[in-house]
């Protein structure tokens, strides 16, 4: 089973043990101490024997402090001599001296049955000259043990506090230098990513925290003007579109009305001079009505590829009768069909009944279709193909607009469905068009759930199919549920 | 209180105790670093239920499902060692090995200070918890 992470707290001041002061400080220390007990251990290894030769030589020293003292004055015991022989011993850290002259024996100091004696002789002029008495002195110390542990003792407690006051300045400094200037970089980034924008570093430092502190406020200075101008743009962008909306609330309407009227007054010109037999004019106002048709064709292509490029088209869904549908199309392509002398077949499967589908945008796109095939095709065949199809278990209506026409070549195919572009087919340079059928055909496919696909090849013709998702109508298919509850 | 300041307590306790050079407070110590790691009533853990509870957690909390080898923890572990590292050095040879006391001392107070115990660390690379 994966371990869980530890979470580290979000207040990282309350985690100042990960800090990097305590790292630094703990790395410092951890070699410096080691090192610094074990060079003190090293000094202080051979302590033991190091104070028998000291001792050694202290007794060295008094005897022949007591020689010299001897030579000036007389063997006499008296204040004098107990006072010299204490501080004898305590500045050579004997715990007690005792001296003997014959017979006799002086202790200066306590006796201590377990201290360490050293004797010494020393020779003293005896009053007759070329005489001299001989005077033992014996120097004991304490218990080399307890001596041992207090000059230790001695020695490592102020190295070891040493140390630790070395460690606790240590991370003083550290946190002085590095510490409260990262501190401040934190703080200034949180306050940054909690929306403070007029926030900036102080740069009066001349290390490398300067250098951050400075670089720091210039990526702050750049953010700040590239948000402005992501805010300007986002502006530009936003009166662009209200400016679009605009032009395609307006401009709707200014410029089909006017169109609308020549289109319709070239009609009634029409039937006027049928009327009043005036058929020389007849043929001119079959011109302006069809150039007017164009114009308004062309007028309202522009207007739904504006529309679609901005959002604004919607896809209203009704039930749709798809032989009643293709049999309107059909009949009202026959004339356009029969114009360059082809054929129009026609196939419906039975079994579509009502779909739910845009029937506006549908009929569009297959006039489109059926238009450009007409356009393209002389003499020969053109197609219209409904049926049902399942791909990987979704169920399609298919719409095939097929022709026998010049075809396309696989270069012309490159960017067909794009606005504005036209097959590069020398002959479609000889065809009326704009090249924004096939685009918007696309997009209204794609609004629909669906797509449209092309397959080509030059001479044999066309084929043009529109996938779109099969949707039965509500009503079919609740009295097909109502059917099939009855027949239980 | 966390194991850092215990461990702070510790290394101060044992440099009290090298100073005072008493014999008995020696066999205490060492027989409460032994209490503690082997009944794991260790006194950070005692103090803190306390005076916050049973399920208070000290220190690095316990990762479930650690992938740590050993089912006992590191820092039980550190005194059982700090123990058996001091009995020779207090019962057996106090005269040659007089620096393991200081040693011992030295580095737990450090630990204490900069919450980094190697010995914890390596019981842990090893495989406890």
């Amino acid at each position: 089973m994966k371990a869980e992470p530890h979470v580290l707290s979000d207040d990282w001041k309350r985690n100042w043990q990960q800090s990097i002061a305590v790292r630094i400080s703990a790395l410092a220390l951890w070699v410096v101490l080691p090192i610094t007990l074990g060079i003190t251990f090293y000094f202080i290894g051979n302590l033991d024997q190091d104070l028998e030769k000291q001792f050694l030589r202290n007794a060295d020293i008094l005897a022949f402090q007591l020689q010299s003292y001897f030579e000036e004055n007389s063997f006499a015991q008296n204040a004098t001599l107990n006072s010299t022989v204490k501080r004898l011993a305590d500045e050579l850290e004997f715990s007690s001296v005792k001296i003997s002259y014959g017979e006799n024996e002086w202790e200066f100091g306590p006796a201590d049955a377990n201290a360490k004696i050293i004797r010494r002789e020393i020779k003293v002029p005896a009053g007759r000259a070329n005489e001299y008495s001989t005077i033992k002195v014996y120097a004991y110390y304490p218990k080399m043990d307890e001596l041992i542990i207090k000059k230790r003792n001695h020695v490592l407690f102020p190295v070891v506090i040493g140390v630790i006051i070395f460690g606790g300045f240590l991370i003083w400094a550290i946190r002085t230098m590095v510490h409260r200037p990262l501190e401040n970089i934190v703080d200034a980034t949180r306050a940054i990513s909690d929306g403070v924008t007029d926030l900036r570093l102080d740069t009066s430092r001349q290390d490398e925290f300067g250098y951050i502190a400075r670089f720091f406020n210039q990526m702050l200075d750049q953010l700040m003007e590239q948000q402005q101008q992501l805010k300007y743009a986002v502006t530009e962008a936003k009166n662009a579109n209200d400016a679009k909306s605009s032009f395609l609330a307006n401009m709707s309407h200014e410029l089909r009305t006017p169109l609308n009227a020549i289109i319709g007054y070239a009609d009634l010109l029409v039937d006027q001079a049928t009327d009043l037999q005036q058929l020389e004019y007849v043929s001119d106002l079959h011109k302006i009505r069809t150039a007017g048709d164009y114009l308004l064709d062309l007028i309202n292509n522009v207007l739904d590829i504006s529309k679609i490029e901005a959002g604004k088209m919607e896809i209203y869904y009704e039930n749709v009768n798809v032989e009643t549908m293709i049999g309107d199309i059909a009949t009202t392509m026959i004339p356009q069909v029969e114009k360059n002398k082809n054929e129009l077949v026609v196939e419906v499967d039975g079994n579509l009944g009502q779909i739910i589908t845009d029937y506006t945008k549908l009929r569009q796109i297959i006039f489109n279709l059926m238009s450009n095939a007409c356009k393209f095709t002389e003499h020969g065949r053109i197609a219209l193909r409904v049926y049902r199809y399942t791909y990987k278990t979704k169920e399609q209506i298919i719409i095939e607009v097929e022709d026998t026409g010049t075809g396309m070549s696989r270069e012309c195919l490159c960017g067909l469905f794009e606005p504005f572009v036209r097959g590069r087919n020398s002959t479609t340079l000889k065809i009326s068009g704009t090249g924004l059928g096939l685009a918007i055909s696309r997009h209204f496919c794609n609004l629909m759930g669906g797509e449209i696909s092309v397959d080509s090849t030059v001479g044999i013709g066309t084929v043009f199919k529109i996938h779109l998702p099969y949707r039965k109508a509500k009503e079919e298919a609740d009295s097909l549920r109502a059917a099939s509850a009855c027949s239980k | 209180m966390s194991e850092r300041s215990y461990r702070l307590v510790l290394g101060s306790t044992l440099l009290i105790l090298i100073y005072v050079n008493y014999p008995p407070l020696y066999y205490a110590y060492i027989g409460l670093l032994f209490f503690e790691g082997i009944t794991n009533w260790r006194i950070p853990i005692l103090i803190n239920r306390l005076r916050f509870g049973q399920d208070h957690i000290i220190g690095r909390p316990a990762l479930a499902c650690s992938a740590s080898a050993l089912n006992f923890e590191a820092e039980r572990a550190m005194r059982i060692v700090f123990g058996l590292i001091l009995i020779p050095a207090i019962f057996f040879l106090p005269k040659d090995l007089w620096f393991i006391n200081w040693i011992i001392a030295s580095f737990l107070t450090l630990a204490g200070l900069v919450n980094f115990c190697p010995t914890v660390v390596t019981l842990r690379f090893l495989g406890f918890k």
